[in-house]
Formats: structure tokens, C-alpha cells, sequence
């Protein structure tokens, strides 16, 4: 399982589904660690929960592996 | 017959010629750590607690590793790693009042002695150069812009010229914690950035290049690791939507763009929030969120004579590379069309 951030694409704020965070919680091997805390979801998925993911929401949300940032 | 053969493959090809080909993949059980270094951090002659030391090592072929830690009460810090690894070099940052420094090569044990830094503030170089300066007489700077920036980093203090920084807590993975001391740096990080932002000077210290401005702080960097890009879309919001400040300063950066961040720097550019990234000391590329269009892109400057020699060196041998008043961008400020400006960054 790998870790990734999914979030409504600022341009689709309007026509995103209401439930978008409900259509991730029944995909098998998704794990949604912070549902309800943050506009940004955290989950935990296999690649192919990831796959299903984008083929549910790839229009309306982005869909992102975590991304470390280090101080400069 | 291939069952009748004994092939002793340790006998054959000793261990440190075999190169490892995934060694990023491999089990450590198996890479080994029969090989280790001590570092020694010091400073006037003392030990330095909390200096972050980096260790460079070179392995077969093209392999490269670094490796972090931070020194103890003593000043000494261990790494262990695979025997098949030579040591470039170590980088040692004191936690304050000390220039960082580099010491090329090593062994089994490599003192670093880091140089202090000036002590006759408020006013640095780069004060000079804006003409910014601070009146040594009663205090006061020449700068007197009221605005409110917000600094989205490791943390905060404590530091007594930062005592009035508002500290807006720490979101650290997708959670706010806004209890007492969540904001507080969990380096040193995030401490020298307001500082040379807004630093309100204490006696003998280096003043902020804004001192009037209003700070605010969030802490995005969890105690070990890197910041996501979750926590940092997270503070923009928090920094511009409730808090309304004029600038973002992020002086962290990643290789790869995130849209979900941009998404959130797009936004507070349309409440009036400007964001202003540090372009990276990759010497390479201009990194994320910096390389985005809408983010104000800042390259590291240095100027000549104003860091000690044997300290980390970024002075470009290419006198061509040299500007009005001495100044240089330094060895390993990334570089590109993205950016914008330079600033202190060898302050």
C-alpha cells in the first residue's frame, strides 16, 4: 500500500459530487485515514484501489502520491 | 556435476565488489552497517548540542547515500552504514551562533569546527544593501512596512527576538494541533527564517530585514521526516483564509509539482495572499512550489567576504558570476526562468 492525497480540482468545486469521499470508502484495498478533518483526503491504497479511484473521480479530483518536501 | 559443486560465493566474490544494484530495494539485513564514522561538532572550542550533520558517502559505480542525524550533549553523533561505502565528506549546521561548515573526506572520526557568526548586530550585509538598517542607537529600522506574513515551515522558537511571532500551531498529517508548543521548531529551521524575516532584535542579534511586519507561523514539518504537500495546502488556507496575511514564505521545496498545492496557492493569490518560495540548493532545476507561475521564485545570494572561507563553500569560482556590491548567487541556489529575485540567502 502506498500513501496519497486526493482533493476536488479548485476549477470543479461546483460540479464535483457532493458524496465524492463516500464513492472512495467502498473501494476494496482503500484505506481514507483523515475523512471529515481536512479538504485534503489522506489515503492508504494498492495500486489497483488507486486505479479505481481515478476511474471514479480523475475528472473532478486530483489524485496524488505524497510528495516530501524538504526546509531550504 | 553442478549438485557435486560447492561454490562458495562469499570466497569468490568478496562482498565489497559486489555492487548493489538495488540497493534502495534491498533488506537491510543484507546491506550490512559494519562500517561506522563519529562526527564531533564544535564551536569555540565547545561542543555543539543540536547541530544537524549530514554525512556524504560514495559507493560502487554511481551509488551515493546521505545520511542525518544530530549531535548529542557531547557533540558527537554515529552513523553506521555498508563497509562498501567511502565517506566525501560532512556538513555540519549548528542550531545557532555558529556559521554551518563543510569537511571534505573522512574516516572513522571527523571533527568539524564551525566558526561563530558575527555578534555586532542588528545590521547584516544585506540590510546594507536594501538600506534597511537599524539605528544603533535606539533600535529602530528603517523599515517600518506594517504587513503580515505568514511563514510556513518547521516551527517557530522559542528565541527572544521572535517573541512576538503568532504562533498558528502545527498541521501535521491532515490534523491542526493548535495545543501550546505544537508550533514550536522542531529544528532550527524555521526559527532562521522568521528571523531573518521579522527578527525584533534582542541585544548583540541580527534584526529581521521587516521587523514591523506581523508574523505568523505554522509549523508543517513533523518532528522527523519531510512536509506533504496535504499539510502545506492545509497552512496556505490557514495563513490567508484566517488569518488574511499579505505574503507566504515557504522556504521548502520539492522536485515534483503538486496540484493540490498550487490549487491552494492559486486561491490565496485570489484572497490577496502572494506566496514567495525559495528556489532550492540543488543546484539544479528550480523546485515546487516555487517553479508554479503564481509563486514568487528566490534564489540564494551571497557577498563577498562576508562568509568565512573554510565554511560551507557556495562562492562561485567564475568571477563573471559576480554583481554590483560583490554580490553572488551562491553554488547551490537552483536556477532558472522561474526566477524572480534573490535574496539573503547566505545571511
Amino acid at each position: 500500500m502506498s500513501e496519497y492525497l486526493i482533493a476536488v480540482k479548485r476549477h470543479k468545486r461546483d460540479s464535483a459530487p457532493p458524496n465524492w469521499e463516500e464513492m472512495l470508502s467502498d473501494i476494496q484495498g482503500l484505506i481514507l485515514k483523515n475523512s471529515g478533518q481536512s479538504r485534503r483526503v489522506r489515503v492508504d491504497a494498492t495500486p489497483d484501489a488507486i486505479d479505481e479511484a481515478r476511474k471514479r473521480l480523475s475528472d473532478s479530483c486530483h489524485i496524488e502520491p505524497v510528495m516530501h518536501h524538504h526546509p531550504m | 556435476m553442478i549438485d557435486n559443486f560447492s561454490f562458495d560465493l562469499m570466497k569468490a566474490v568478496p562482498l565489497d565488489l559486489v555492487p548493489a544494484f538495488r540497493q534502495e530495494a534491498a533488506d537491510p539485513r543484507f546491506l550490512g552497517t559494519d562500517k561506522e564514522t563519529i562526527v564531533t561538532v564544535k564551536g569555540n572550542r565547545k561542543p555543539l548540542h543540536g547541530a544537524e550533520v549530514i554525512l556524504f558517502l560514495s559507493g560502487p559505480g554511481d551509488l551515493r547515500e546521505r545520511l542525518e542525524k544530530r549531535t548529542d550533549s557531547k557533540g558527537r553523533v554515529r552513523f553506521e552504514y555498508a563497509s562498501f561505502f567511502e565517506v566525501l565528506g560532512v556538513i555540519a549546521s549548528p542550531y545557532g551562533g555558529f556559521w554551518p561548515k563543510m569537511e571534505r573526506g573522512g574516516g572513522y572520526k571527523i571533527g568539524v569546527n564551525c566558526p561563530p557568526l558575527p555578534d555586532d548586530g542588528p545590521n547584516g550585509w544585506w540590510h546594507r544593501i536594501m538600506e534597511t538598517l537599524y539605528d544603533q542607537r535606539n533600535g529602530m529600522s528603517s523599515n517600518e512596512v506594517r504587513i503580515k506574513v505568514g511563514v510556513i515551515d518547521s516551527g517557530c522558537g522559542p528565541h527572544p527576538s521572535l517573541k512576538e511571532v503568532t504562533d498558528c500551531g502545527a498541521i501535521i498529517e491532515g490534523t491542526e494541533l493548535a495545543n501550546q508548543g505544537e508550533g514550536l521548531d522542531s529544528g532550527s529551521h524555521g526559527t532562521h527564517v522568521c528571523g531573518i524575516i521579522g527578527g525584533r532584535p534582542a541585544a548583540g542579534c541580527i534584526g529581521g530585514i521587516a521587523p514591523a511586519a506581523d508574523l505568523y507561523s505554522v509549523r508543517v514539518f513533523p518532528d522527523n521526516g519531510g512536509a506533504n504537500q496535504g499539510d502545506i495546502a492545509d497552512a496556505i488556507d490557514l495563513l490567508s483564509n484566517d488569518h488574511s496575511v499579505h505574503l507566504i514564505n515557504m522556504s521548502l521545496g520539492a522536485s515534483q509539482g503538486s496540484q493540490i498545492e498550487r490549487d491552494a496557492i492559486v486561491d490565496a493569490l485570489e484572497r490577496g495572499t502572494l506566496c514567495i518560495c525559495a528556489a532550492a540548493n540543488s543546484a539544479s532545476e528550480v523546485e515546487f512550489p516555487a517553479a508554479f507561475p503564481e509563486t514568487v521564485a528566490v534564489s540564494a545570494l551571497g557577498k563577498l567576504g562576508m562568509v568565512p572561507t573554510d565554511s560551507f563553500p557556495a562562492i562561485p569560482s567564475d568571477p563573471d558570476l559576480f554583481g554590483d556590491n560583490q554580490i553572488y548567487a551562491a553554488n547551490f541556489t537552483c536556477f532558472g526562468r522561474q526566477i524572480i529575485c534573490g535574496g539573503g540567502g547566505l545571511a
